[in-house]
């Protein structure tokens, strides 16, 4: 039995080796490009890891191989979990009563920064390096499993990221995600559509808000800016706006079921 | 046989008088009557649920609660699906270069050419039950299907597969209780993936949260 074994083991560790090639040769064709998600993803790639927030759990894979992920770290964060979003190496995460700042600077074990909480209700994070832009939403309007009674984009002072200070609240309508776009915020807004705020002057820290605009009574629910693009998550589908001129949104094309 | 509380829920079903002798003395009937009415009803309340889950001619035990919806290997298997469906529950977008992607709740993802912005044009649908998450890295597609993690291979985007799955990796979706609590039909993992809840008249169920 042993004698066949010595046999076979040079087969297996031919096969195994093959197996192995196989796998390196896709990956190294594949250059691991990524791409951009919304404001409301639960899934965001930063580098060789995919980091997944859950309802409770922050989960940190790595995908150095891309096509094996290993789960290398699973963090209870808090309750009703909902969002994720990447700057630097920072991770912010939205709950349902709070935002939660986490250090990626060793990506395999987020680490907690720093946390602020806030009124019941739904919020996605968007982020730059001197404020964090909430929204937070009530569940009076069409949505789920949102609680309190708020609608409002707040802004989060976090120069010093280890205490963030709540600087401004605004009033909103029924607001869902939010994307950045160098000093364009645009905030999904709901039925109210999609609300253009200029964020330049980071010594006032209240977004000076310009104009809304909608296309066909649709309901605005997130955003992605993206390369001179506005890819706008609706009800039924999805608008694209030109926003060469961030200020002006140029409608494209879109898909509307 | 089954029997029904609803009425019970309420003590105004009791007689409780409003006329009578002085004010302190109508008082303390009223009071006396509604301590014991209630104690009543809570007692009738009790015997009522012990009745409810209790036994029919066969001495079977029925009662409403909450059986999961099963779906076959068959339908969350993860391929391309033709023709393309429309986008109707529109969910969660990605953009990566030309293509753009948009999540169909529940079911899957939408594969959209906007090289020309003006003209968006599907080019696929990639069948992945429970989807609602996704991401992407060179030609792999990370997504959820309901709490797997799965990776699909989108190098052709019209043959799609998928390369990688791992099971219960997170908690996203209830597969294992219900979205009430009470009984329940117990899961049995050889019918399939749970998909959803319906609710429905059991016979002698074994699980309850």
């Amino acid at each position: 039995m042993k004698r066949y074994f010595y046999l076979l083991l040079p087969v297996l560790m031919a096969v195994l080796m093959l197996g192995c090639s196989k796998d390196q040769q896709q990956d190294s064709f594949d250059t691991g490009r990524t791409g951009t998600g919304g404001s409301l993803a639960r899934f965001i790639i930063v580098n060789n890891y995919l980091y997944v927030v859950d309802d409770q759990n922050l989960i940190a894979y790595d995908i150095t191989s891309f096509r094996n992920p290993k789960e290398v770290s699973n963090i209870p964060i808090g309750f009703n979990i909902e969002t994720i979003y990447n700057m630097g190496d920072k991770l912010f995460i939205g709950s349902q009563n709070a935002m939660y700042i986490y250090s990626i600077k060793n990506p395999s074990r987020p680490a907690y920064e720093a946390s602020a909480t806030h009124l019941r209700a739904c919020d996605p994070v968007v982020a730059n390096e001197a404020y964090a832009y909430v929204t937070v939403r009530s569940s009076w309007a069409n949505s789920s499993a949102c609680g309190g009674n708020i609608n409002a984009l707040l802004v989060y002072d976090i120069a010093d990221m280890q205490y963030p200070r709540l600087v401004n609240t605004l009033e909103m309508y029924n607001p869902h995600g939010l994307a950045l776009y160098g000093n364009t915020l645009y905030v999904c807004d709901g039925t109210q559509g999609l609300k253009i705020f200029d964020i330049s002057d980071t010594y006032n820290s209240e977004p000076q808000y310009l104009k809304a605009v909608e296309t066909s009574d649709n309901t605005y629910f997130d955003c992605i800016a993206k390369d001179g693009y506005l890819y706008t998550m609706m009800e039924n589908g999805f608008v694209i706006y030109d926003i060469s001129n961030p200020h002006e949104p140029r409608e494209l094309g879109k898909i509307l079921h | 046989m089954t029997f029904s509380i609803g009425i019970l829920k309420y003590p105004d079903f009791f007689c409780v008088p409003t006329q009578g002798p002085a004010p302190v003395l109508r008082l303390y009937i009223r009071r006396l009557i509604l301590t014991t009415m209630s104690k009543l009803c809570y007692f009738l309340i009790s015997a009522g649920m012990l009745l409810a889950v209790s036994c029919n001619n066969k001495g079977d035990k029925e009662v409403m609660g909450w059986a999961p919806v099963y779906a076959s290997a068959e339908d969350i298997t993860v391929q391309n699906e033709s023709p393309l469906p429309p986008i109707e529950n529109a969910g969660k977008i990605y953009i990566r270069g030309d293509y753009f992607y948009q999540v169909e709740n529940g079911k899957g993802i939408h594969v959209i050419d906007v090289s020309n912005k003006e003209q968006p044009v599907q080019q696929a649908f990639i069948r992945v039950a429970g989807a609602q998450e996704l991401s992407i890295r060179g030609n792999n597609l990370y997504v959820n299907s309901f709490n797997d993690l799965v990776v699909i291979d989108i190098s052709d985007v019209q043959n799609s597969r998928e390369v990688h799955r791992m099971k219960n990796t997170f908690h996203m979706f209830n597969s294992t209780t219900p979205p009430q609590s009470g009984y329940f039909e117990c899961v049995d993992e050889s019918r399939g993936t749970v998909v959803s809840w319906q609710q429905k008249m059991l016979v002698n169920p074994k699980c309850r949260y």
